[in-house]
């Protein structure tokens, strides 16, 4: 109700300030250009670094100072920590970053954002910066209009920061109108009180504009025309650093439970720092003042005095959270604890991760690798094989010489439980993907589909063998026993390869080792025809023996194909480089079939 | 390629990234390397080994590898060239 009730609330002032007075409305529009300058800005700089900003991120966030240096640098490069905070988030929903990375970027872009009060207060202030926002914007809208998609970037960020120019300008020229008219410094509040009162006003303002940027060009813009006093400009500052956590909120209204958990850390370190420079208002004051003299500001400015006010208390912050990182993110994680529902669903799959192509892809593998995880089970059982049986170390091939136990498994049912609703989740993850994801792309969505497929048409494969397979593997005929154990010996191998490979950490397999299994597998078909017409003819299986096994050693052999061929596509090195050279000595199929011994060229 | 690209390549560079074709090669050579001593591995194993499931199953791991590194040494060459 009162959300509803707030947008014509705020309309209705805007209409009438913007009626009742000129310079209100020439500041009101600077504030929207200004806003709308943000937007081009952000969207220039998504479109512009074609992905290279994530693998970025990706390679550069494994320590927690690497973490903040990256926030810290983007930051000030981008001016947008929104923008950074919502990969930051769409990158902790794919499961790509750890959370005390997350928080480490967080902090960064904190201090990274107080960059732009530098630029306003140093650059923006003190030229005419409206002579430069003419050709950005006429530059900028030109590259727009181009095909190629980084001139289009370019084009969003010039006529972006064209905008922003403008903005200022616009904002500067209305607060000195209104020194003419009235003076809003004698509405200033003095002492802690002005501080608590502005702080409030800083907050809101931040939240209505959702850039923490806007409120503060407005503050040093009113700040420079002496419309409001430096203490209150404070007040301000702190609001606006605090207020600006709202997009950050936002954005993890989308995102799973680490994307919650780095919205709180963000709400919490920005409010504990406000907290802090509130309290210490006087002697970050007195500290401005001697940094200010040792840095040579000059006397009376205190437009950079605000801006290194702005900087300081961030970096005070930063050395306050810094050391208790860890316990935040242990407290945090007890805080927003994943409930693990009936029906297996997905884990990784968020909107937030749509945001960005490629941690979309990277969520969209983890979540295929979630499904293998998950048939594992199900594969594991529909053999009568434990999944522990088949992780351990022991010779399958005389495992499964032991007498079956899982005689009663559904695999139906479990398909149901654990694969169904997550496949479906994975499918129309893709879809959505698909119509935002760039055309080169597309073929690794197209094979992640392809390999979440292979995967559940391996179960279904297991449940059509599984009648034959529970019936022959404790029938009194020894041979049809042994035809039958074979096919389940092969497919466990399938899956201990691939769980040592996808789903195990420091095991001595690699992405090369499938070949053998490849070659293994064609050796086997061609044993088993030759066997298999060998048992008719001596008469040791009946017909009806003989043809369920051949239709079931199909199925077999298919699970195990569609399985390794899924494997293949799931599997990443931690190198770009040494994924890339694994995959180019990866044998053919006409090169498993000359090892195998069933022709292909020599 | 953009300013910023290039900017953004530069930093990732100074991080310890290299150019696509040169980490290629060198995990190439490094990939071969672990390759044959893998091999060699194997040899050992399979002179010494009287199970004949596991000494068919080790000479089929051989082959494999072999074939791999064959390969390899091909793509190697080229990559160098």
């Amino acid at each position: 109700m009162l959300r509803r009730l707030l947008l014509p609330v705020i309309l209705v002032i805007l209409a009438y300030g913007l009626w009742l007075s000129p310079e209100f409305k020439e500041i009101s529009a600077g504030v929207a250009i200004f806003l709308f300058g943000m937007l081009s800005l952000e969207e220039g700089f998504k479109a512009f670094t074609g992905g290279r900003l994530e693998g970025l991120l990706r390679r550069s966030t494994d320590r927690l100072w690497k973490a903040l240096g990256f926030g810290v640098v983007t930051t000030t490069l981008m001016q947008s920590s929104s923008l950074v905070s919502v990969i930051t988030i769409s990158f902790l929903s794919a499961g790509l970053l750890g959370l005390a990375q997350g928080i480490g970027i967080i902090y960064g872009a904190n201090l990274g954002t107080t960059t732009g009060a530098w630029l306003v207060a140093g650059l923006g202030l003190k030229v005419k910066i409206a002579e430069y926002a003419m050709p950005m914007l006429v530059f900028g809208v030109i590259l727009l209009l181009q095909r190629s998609k980084t001139l289009r970037g370019g084009g969003y960020v010039l006529a972006g920061l064209g905008f922003i120019f403008l903005g200022i300008h616009y904002m500067k020229d209305g607060f000195e109108g209104f020194r003419s008219a009235i003076d809003l410094a004698q509405y200033a509040v003095p002492g802690i009180q002005g501080v608590l009162i502005y702080t409030l006003l800083g907050i809101l303002a931040t939240v209505v504009m959702q850039s923490s940027h806007a409120t503060l060009v407005l503050t040093l813009t009113a700040l420079a025309a002496g419309q409001i006093t430096y203490l209150n400009a404070l007040g301000l500052a702190i609001g606006a650093n605090v207020g600006t956590t709202i997009t950050a909120v936002l954005g993890a209204i989308g995102a799973n439970v680490e994307g919650r958990r780095l919205a709180a850390a963000h709400v919490l370190f920005n409010v504990v720092t406000g907290i802090v420079a509130i309290v210490f208002i006087q002697p970050f004051m007195v500290a401005v003042e001697h940094l200010a003299r040792w840095i040579h500001l000059p006397a009376g400015d205190y437009t950079l005095r605000l801006a290194l006010f702005h900087t300081l208390f961030n970096l005070v912050g930063i050395a306050l959270m810094l050391p208790f990182t860890e316990r935040l993110v242990c407290w945090l994680e007890r805080l927003f604890r994943v409930r693990r529902p009936a029906v297996v669903r997905a884990r990784y799959l968020h909107e937030a991760a749509l945001e960005v192509p490629d941690a979309a892809l990277a969520a969209l593998r983890k979540e295929v690798v979630h499904l293998f995880e998950q048939a594992f089970g199900i594969l594991a059982h529909g053999l009568n094989l434990h999944r522990e049986t088949i992780i351990s170390n022991f010779d399958l091939d005389r495992l499964v010489e032991a007498p079956p136990r899982l005689g009663d498994y559904d695999v139906e049912a479990h398909y149901d439980l654990r694969l169904k609703q997550l496949y479906s989740d994975i499918i129309d993850f893709a879809s959505r993907l698909r119509t935002t994801l760039p055309e080169k792309r597309a073929d690794e969505l197209y094979q992640l589909r392809n390999a979440a497929r292979g995967i559940v048409e391996a179960v279904k494969d297991v449940k059509h063998m599984r009648g034959n397979l529970v019936h022959y593997t404790s029938h009194e005929n020894p041979y049809i026993r042994a035809e039958y154990n074979r096919l389940r010996a092969m497919l466990a191998k399938v899956l201990r390869e691939l769980h040592r490979l996808l789903l195990e950490e420091d095991a001595d397999v690699t992405f090369l080792s499938l070949d053998r299994l490849k070659v293994e597998i064609r050796e086997m078909e061609k044993e088993q025809d030759e066997r298999l017409e060998q048992l008719i003819r001596a008469r040791r299986i009946t017909s009806l023996m003989a043809t369920s096994l051949m239709n079931d050693a199909g199925y077999a052999f298919d699970a195990a194909k569609a399985l390794i061929n899924s494997g293949q596509v799931l599997y990443r090195a931690e190198d770009e480089a040494e994924d890339e050279a694994e995959r180019a000595l990866q044998l053919e199929k006409d090169e498993i079939d000359r090892l195998a011994g069933r022709g292909g060229t020599p | 390629m953009s300013r910023l690209n290039r900017m953004l390549e530069k930093i990732s560079h100074l991080l310890g990234r290299k150019p696509p074709e040169r980490a290629t090669c060198k995990q190439l050579r490094k990939l071969l390397k672990r390759l044959k001593h893998r091999q060699r591995e194997l040899e050992k194993r399979c002179k010494y080994t009287h199970d004949a499931h596991e000494r068919k199953r080790l000479e089929r791991e051989i082959k494999v590898i072999r074939e791999q590194r064959r390969k390899g040494v091909h793509l190697y060459r080229e990559l160098r060239k």
